[in-house]
């Protein structure tokens, strides 16, 4: 996750960080482990919470030939995946949401790799904050 | 497609490391909130 090493600038426009995964609440300690993010963490075992955000899911989501290269590139750097905690399928995504309830900005992952750009979520804090 | 507004979301609960519930409203309640959402733990 590389949205935690903005937090500093994340914080500094008077928002908040908050993970959202999909494991059981006990994976999240190891969660903190493997990345060293103190924020907090939270879980949506049901996906309920995934669906509403119309975050993508299922197989086709990562049979993509984007998908696989981003996995190539991921192994060439050292990357190992290790026991799955949470749903294979699902991918993830990132929503800025301001005090009122509106969304300032939203990403939905098309498979995996496919991330959010720190950059751009700072960049739309600073524009709502001014 | 994008969500113009996190109204749905607002009332729906999710868990803590205790396995607590947490309304994802109160997120956003105080400060701008910027929900990551992961693939899945590890």
């Amino acid at each position: 996750m590389q949205l935690h090493r903005r937090i500093d600038d994340i914080r500094a426009t008077g928002a908040e960080l908050t993970v959202i995964g999909n494991g059981t609440p006990n994976f999240i300690a190891g969660f903190r482990e493997t990345t060293g993010f103190t924020g907090t963490v939270l879980t949506d075992p049901s996906l309920d919470v995934y669906r509403a955000a119309e975050l993508r899911r299922g197989l086709r989501t990562f049979l993509s030939v984007g998908a696989a290269m981003r996995t190539v590139g991921s192994l060439s750097r050292g990357f190992r995946q290790g026991r799955t905690q949470g749903d294979n399928t699902q991918q993830g995504g990132v929503l800025v949401i301001a005090k009122d309830g509106k969304v300032l900005w939203h990403h939905i992952s098309e498979s995996p790799g496919d991330n959010a750009d720190p950059e751009q979520i700072v960049r739309v804090l600073r524009a709502a904050s001014r | 497609m994008s969500l113009a507004r996190a109204d749905d979301l607002a009332a729906m609960t999710v868990l803590d490391d205790h396995g607590e519930p947490v309304v994802v409203g109160t997120l956003w309640a105080e400060h701008p909130a910027v929900l990551a959402f992961v693939r899945h733990f590890g």
